[in-house]
């Protein structure tokens, strides 16, 4: 708890009252909940303790958004929003510990857990530092019970732990951040690019987002481990996925799970009529969008997701009636993987942008005749490309046939743990550079 | 067994992350390794600042400071009190009187608006100030208000009279003002806090924990060896180092990014300039108004501008140029281009972003016949 404490406050030491401030409300809104005999006043307490997270996480992550759209409204009238800007940095990992509070009370309110009656567990289940910048996003669960079990010393755990947070490491140094170097030096000017150069940057970004998240909860799942505890997955190869809801069942898993459970099914999930089951799925992509930034771009994102994943429905609906339990060929199983990762990649476009200007630059780029031109080398060297798809292919043959590696044997942990250590050294790139799920 | 060596690594990696956050032990390690010691010292200076950035092998092989700058014999009396405002090019390699003519008192002054110049003249000898900059950093500190505040009023005669100890700071001013009981008590709050965060949350705490853990000479093998790897297998260097096009040159990055306030690249429009080149005509005005017999400027041109003005074709501004060519700069310039422009490729070191003694014996020189022909005249 200590720890915990520490590496939050080591941001902005004075966002711990903020973060205390929930902690607080939640603590006692389980407590009441669970002591309330009439359903009303449960619900109240659920809304308190709800209205309390959403509001901090509105008032920091989303007033200057509201606000700049308002102004953006009101200039029509030659008016001006009367509310200041608020300049002050967002408190780190708001959404994500915002999300995991929040699933406490819906499950104590649901009656699924018992309220927590212990203060500091209750606190280290918000504050649990390997998990509370960047998720996963955990329920009550899987981890109060861990909290109250007595967590011995275990060399198993510790080289298990270890083990996955050096491929963490691996994976943030040596690929994300290689990559991040070229991808942002065409994002820097993606006017001065051509077709090609910007269709594989975009490529490139899609594996650079997913080495730098699931890197975090590597080193994050790995951090918690080497102490005896088990977070729940978050990846689960996302990009040999051959649907879009295949891919949301494999990408931030505990955020997509977190949705189905927090919102889709209550809004009625898909046992609604078709049409209603459609505007679910936009609802749910559009917050999803939202969640991640107060941007124009992140809800564009969600909403191009929620749309592929409706047509995907009607397509499933129509198929399912003349090919059901076929199992397609290799090669064509093959061919929907990549189209699926290329139609993932493209929405990433708009994720990565800073804007839709740019976003629509890079678009136009890629679907204009420049797509046949030569590659700009002053983005991304032939060497420095081969290296990156070199250990891409390296990373997912590796998490093809074993997502955790096996440590059972003490000399191939030291020698496998030693070999990424030094990999990451002499290959990784050492510039600062933030992972990006950190801002949200 | 397993369980004590846990607990002798927690111990170990704890007395490491205390000494991170504290900066006055950090200090401390800082100076140890400063001391000559052939395993533990620290390179990051020792073959230039730019090699201490990329720890590229070649840089340290090629390193050559040049002869050792001389000092002046003269058989004068020395009656000038000689005022240096400077940055790294001056006050780390002059650090002497002797190293000038006829100067009886040196001041090195820093010219970071984070120093605040004090400056007390003695009416009985010959003042003399002089202002440099590097072609680099000369907009980045006449257009930021801190320096031009600090160094507009260093000369300040109500300033001056007040000595260090005489004055207050903000929370014993407002102690001396009852009504400001309060308001004192919460400001030593807020100083308490300041100094417990500073401790136990220091913002420096990676680049002290860099520092104590790897910044030692027997390292350097290895950081050169995946400097060397990295440059060799995609081109790539530190982020803060650019590499002339043939690959013997160091170049500071700042001087290159156009869109940086250094770079030599940056497009300056001629109202910029104006406004750099009034703003030393207030401080030479300022100067001589009280009290200063001669107020000297030196824009050292950047290496990057010297050796490799068409880098990677880009535009050049020719700031210097343009600054000690406008009509209106009344201040009165060491006018080093000439002489550099014919004796680049020996004015520079090659791993940093300095000149080397050559470069700064030629500075010497042209600067002292400045001050000869002062002292023979006279003049105050």
């Amino acid at each position: 708890m200590i720890a915990s404490c520490y590496f939050y406050m080591a941001f902005v030491p004075i966002y711990i009252v903020i973060l205390g401030f929930t902690i607080v409300i939640d603590y006692f809104a389980g407590i009441y909940i669970e002591k309330a005999t009439s359903l009303r006043l449960r619900k109240v307490l659920l809304i308190i303790s709800l209205t309390a997270n959403i509001g901090v996480l509105a008032f920091f992550k989303y007033f200057n958004f509201l606000n700049s759209a308002f102004d953006g409204l009101l200039s029509y009238s030659s008016h001006h929003s009367p509310f200041p800007y608020l300049t002050f940095l967002l408190p780190i990992g708001l959404s994500f510990h915002t999300f995991q509070a929040m699933s406490y009370t819906i499950e104590v309110y649901r009656g699924n857990h018992k309220a927590e009656k212990h203060f500091g567990i209750y606190a280290l289940y918000v504050m649990f530092y390997p998990q509370l910048v960047a998720g996963p996003i955990e329920r009550p669960q899987n981890m109060l019970w861990q909290f109250h079990s007595n967590h011995k010393y275990d060399f198993e755990n510790l080289k298990s732990g270890l083990m996955q947070m050096a491929f963490g490491l691996f994976k943030k140094v040596v690929i994300a951040d290689r990559l991040a170097e070229i991808v942002d030096r065409a994002y820097a000017n993606p006017s001065a690019q051509n077709g090609k150069t910007v269709l594989i940057v975009a490529i490139l970004y899609s594996f650079q987002i997913y080495c730098d998240f699931s890197a975090y909860s590597d080193i994050g799942i790995g951090a918690a481990r080497t102490m005896g505890f088990k977070l729940m997955d978050n990846f689960n190869m996302p990009y040999l996925s051959q649907s879009i809801g295949e891919f949301w069942r494999r990408w931030h898993i505990s955020l997509s799970t977190w949705f189905r459970d927090y919102l889709y099914i209550p809004l009625g999930g898909s046992h609604v009529t078709t049409g209603k089951k459609y505007l679910n799925l936009i609802i749910v992509f559009l917050i999803s969008g939202l969640w991640h930034g107060a941007n124009v771009t992140f809800i564009i994102w969600g909403a191009l997701h929620g749309i592929l994943l409706i047509l995907e429905n009607i397509k499933n609906g129509i198929a399912g009636k003349s090919h059901k339990n076929n199992q397609p060929p290799f090669f064509v199983r093959a061919l929907k993987t990549v189209g699926i990762f290329l139609l993932v990649t493209l929405a990433w476009i708009f994720f990565r942008s800073p804007d839709l200007k740019t976003a629509g630059i890079i678009l136009g780029k890629i679907f204009s005749y420049s797509i046949a031109g030569p590659l700009n080398h002053d983005v991304a060297n032939l060497s420095v490309l081969i290296f990156c798809f070199f250990v891409i292919a390296v990373m997912m043959i590796k998490e093809y046939f074993f997502l955790i590696i096996p440590t059972k044997n003490t000399f191939k942990f030291y020698f496998i743990f030693v070999s990424l250590l030094l990999l990451s050294y002499f290959f990784g790139v050492f510039n600062h550079k933030q992972f990006i799920y950190f801002q949200f | 067994m397993r369980k004590l060596s846990a607990y002798i690594v927690l111990v170990v990696v704890g007395l490491i992350y205390v000494a991170g956050c504290n900066q006055t032990i950090t200090n401390k390690i800082q100076e140890y390794k400063a001391k000559d010691n052939p395993y533990l010292n620290s390179d990051r200076y020792r073959y230039g600042d730019l090699y201490g950035m990329s720890y590229l092998s070649y840089f340290r092989k090629s390193y050559n400071p040049g002869p050792p700058i001389k000092m002046i014999e003269c058989s004068c009396t020395p009656k000038i009190d000689l005022y240096t405002v400077s940055d790294s090019y001056i006050w780390p390699a002059f650090t002497s009187k002797k190293y000038y003519y006829g100067v009886d008192k040196l001041d090195n002054l820093i010219s970071s608006h984070h120093e605040k110049f004090k400056i007390n003249l003695d009416s009985a000898k010959i003042n003399v100030l002089m202002l440099e900059f590097t072609e680099r950093n000369v907009a980045y500190m006449l257009e930021d208000e801190g320096y031009m505040d600090n160094i507009l009023n260093a000369p300040d005669k109500d300033k001056k009279t007040e000595s260090a100890s005489q004055e207050l700071n903000p929370q014993q001013i407002q102690a001396k003002s009852p009504g400001n009981k309060l308001s004192a008590i919460l400001a030593s709050i807020k100083q308490f806090r300041t100094v417990i965060f500073d401790y136990i949350f220091n913002i420096n705490i990676n680049s002290n924990l860099e520092f104590n853990l790897t910044d030692n000479s027997i390292l350097s093998p290895i950081k050169e060896l995946k400097a060397d790897m990295n440059y060799k297998l995609f081109n790539a260097v530190d982020d803060n180092v650019k590499i002339s096009d043939k690959g013997d040159q160091l170049f500071y990055t700042p001087t290159v990014d156009t869109l940086d306030i250094m770079s030599a690249f940056r497009f300056i429009s001629d109202k910029e300039k104006d406004t750099l080149v009034s703003r030393l005509n207030s401080i030479y005005f300022n100067y001589k108004k009280n009290g200063f017999a001669r107020v000297y400027l030196t824009i050292v041109p950047n290496p990057i501008s010297m050796l490799s003005p068409n880098y990677h074709s880009l535009t050049y501004n020719h700031l210097l140029e343009r600054i000690q060519n406008s009509p209106s700069l009344k201040m009165p310039f060491i006018n080093l281009l000439p002489v550099f422009s014919r004796e680049k490729n020996r004015v520079y070191l090659k791993s940093d972003s300095h000149w080397n003694h050559n470069g700064a014996s030629i500075w010497q020189k042209e600067f002292n016949s400045r001050l000869e022909t002062l002292l023979k005249t006279g003049s105050k």
